[in-house]
């Protein structure tokens, strides 16, 4: 079944401020990133049919939104959002608001038992929104968006407001929506952090533009996106998912396009995905195959190209396995000795951070 | 002592409410949230009967309402009745008389929802019009319950426009005030002791009221 897809092209000129936007939503979560007041919440808003000054064109399926001379109204256009600040009605409890959006859907949409089960809010049934804590009330946002039926859910910064446990709580949640109820979603931030875990593409946005749009893996291993990013340390992404388990040392190992890795201190089941990020600091490079060491991974790597960083350090490009990138810092020292040049063969010690739930 | 004033009073003032509520609620929504370059000088107009002598509204809409006049002439035609000096010419007056009690609160209850829950309502797939009703209104109960209770508790207390518009015809046009201007004007101080005291009591107790009311939740219009 091929999903449909959301396409756009916006402008919208308000007090010198001029957003200019174009692009596709593919199925799974879309990260929509990029600086404060750079334009991601107008760009959501104009989706949702809440800008009426927007003008240009989307289209949703093979059904139109909005062209210059038409405009499907917000509440015609089978999109949910999820707003920072919730904005769950103040005098309905929490069953009432779900009801209010069920009452409204536009199209099939999920059985409530099931919404409440995920969210895990059948205890809050009864609140009402004033009652709610900041994670408990944006469950319940979530959850009512989600009653109505929309085809596309877009989310604005819902974690902005909690604290790190909580929002750790409802990541994965958040992570399991486009799977589990079959819809995409863009989700607006500027945390990266945040990106790094629920992400399947991101979309790079900086005043009022949309600079790039790819892959979460494919951006963030690219050294012309890491200030963008919030200038990231030269670090790769790498999705990966459990192939098999070493009961006998507790490890488990993953299959990624730079080749098998082996972790410990995971449980997770086979057919997994994963989501690791190596930072080029924590990369060792060794001539021969390494013997002994601390280090579970070691990789047969080739360098790519070498740039001098200044103050006595080496950034070298390296391709793992098949066509992963992977960077390394080293000293100007050791990359002497290693005698490293374009094209040379060496392997690479890597100590990779899982990121986040399962991807 | 003729409890008929009383009657009347009440009578006056809540089928003035009723009006106001029907007439306001869209007026101060759209004083709430409008964008027309009119909206500024229609809620000048609609503070006037704050600052106007009662007496002046009362002139103007016995000329207004009188059987020569603009509306008075063609109901007369249509009716056969005339609108002074009768029932429906005090509603009339009154609705004109408490329009800023009714309309303020109730704008600055609207005002107070803003646009943010209605933006979540259409998104959840709400009309407009639902919307107002599910949503907004809800929401500004409070602005309509003190937009009510002012607006009946003022109309309680008219006196000068009434006056001017519909005499004191007993059983007709004679409220509470009137009768009590009365009863001072013939040296019943008994009798005028009694309503006054009666109005004075029951206006304190609906100001206490909406009082309590606002200080218990801080939500929808203030006075």
């Amino acid at each position: 079944m091929s999903e449909p897809f959301l396409t756009f092209e916006l402008q919208l000129r308000r007090h010198g401020f001029l957003l200019q936007a174009e692009g596709r939503l593919e199925p799974g979560i879309t990260a929509l990133f990029g600086p404060s007041g750079c334009g991601k919440t107008t760009l959501l808003r104009c989706l949702a049919g809440l800008e009426k000054a927007s003008e240009g064109m989307i289209r949703h399926d093979d059904s139109v939104w909005q062209t210059p001379s038409f405009r499907l109204p917000p509440h015609r256009r089978p999109v949910g959002l999820v707003f920072q600040d919730t904005r769950l009605f103040a005098h309905l409890s929490v069953a009432q608001n779900f009801e209010f959006a069920r009452r409204r859907r536009r199209a099939e949409g999920p059985d409530q038992q099931e919404v409440v089960e995920v969210l895990g809010v059948a205890g809050l049934l009864d609140r009402m929104p004033a009652a709610l804590s900041g994670g408990e009330a944006q469950r319940v946002a979530l959850g009512r968006a989600l009653l109505a039926g929309p085809r596309v859910l877009l989310m604005d910064e819902p974690l902005a407001g909690l604290d790190h446990e909580r929002r750790a709580r409802i990541m994965p949640l958040v992570r399991a929506i486009p799977e589990r109820f079959g819809v995409p979603l863009l989700y607006v931030t500027h945390a990266r952090q945040e990106v790094l875990a629920l992400a399947d593409r991101v979309m790079l946005m900086d005043r009022g533009e949309i600079l790039a749009h790819d892959t979460v893996a494919d951006m963030f291993s690219a050294p012309a996106f890491w200030p963008a990013l919030g200038g990231m340390e030269p670090t790769v992404v790498w999705d990966a998912s459990v192939v098999a388990r070493d009961n006998d040392w507790g490890l488990t190992v993953l299959a990624s396009d730079a080749g098998r890795l082996r972790l410990a201190g995971i449980s997770c089941d086979m057919g997994t995905r994963l989501r690791l990020l190596v930072a080029a600091r924590d990369v060792v490079l060794t001539l021969d195959p390494p013997m002994a060491s601390s280090a579970l991974n070691g990789l047969p790597v080739r360098v790519e190209s070498l740039e001098d960083r200044g103050n006595g350090l080496v950034l070298v490009r390296l391709t793992a396995g098949r066509r992963a990138p992977l960077w390394a810092e080293v000293s100007r020292q050791s990359a002497a000795a290693l005698r490293l040049a374009p094209g040379r063969r060496v392997h690479a010690l890597i100590r990779p951070q899982r990121l986040g739930g399962p991807h | 002592m003729n409890l008929t004033p009383v009657w009347i009073s009440l009578q006056l003032a809540s089928v003035t409410v009723v009006v106001l509520l029907v007439l306001g609620t869209p007026l101060a929504w759209w004083l709430a949230v409008g964008r027309s370059r009119w909206r500024v000088p229609v809620d000048a107009l609609v503070a006037l009967p704050l600052v106007l002598p009662p007496t002046v509204l009362g002139f103007y809409m016995l000329i207004l309402l009188g059987p020569q006049g603009p509306i008075g002439g063609p109901w007369l035609a249509v009716t056969g009745d005339t609108l002074t000096f009768s029932f429906t010419g005090l509603v009339i007056t009154s609705v004109l008389y408490s329009l800023p009690f009714v309309v303020q609160p109730l704008r600055d209850a609207f005002r107070g929802v803003g646009a943010g829950p209605l933006e979540a309502a259409a998104m959840l797939g709400a009309r407009p019009l639902d919307a107002f009703f599910s949503v907004a209104c809800p929401l500004a109960g409070r602005g309509f319950l003190t937009a009510a209770v002012l607006g009946f508790a003022h109309t309680l207390g008219e006196f000068g426009a009434i006056l001017m518009v519909g005499g004191s015809i007993p059983g007709e046009t004679r409220v509470v005030a009137i009768a009590i201007y009365e009863h001072v004007e013939t040296l019943d101080y008994a009798s005028a002791h009694t309503l006054s005291a009666g109005l004075l009591v029951f206006s304190f107790l609906v100001l206490l009221a909406i009082y309590t009311l606002n200080r218990r939740g801080r939500s929808g219009g203030m006075v």
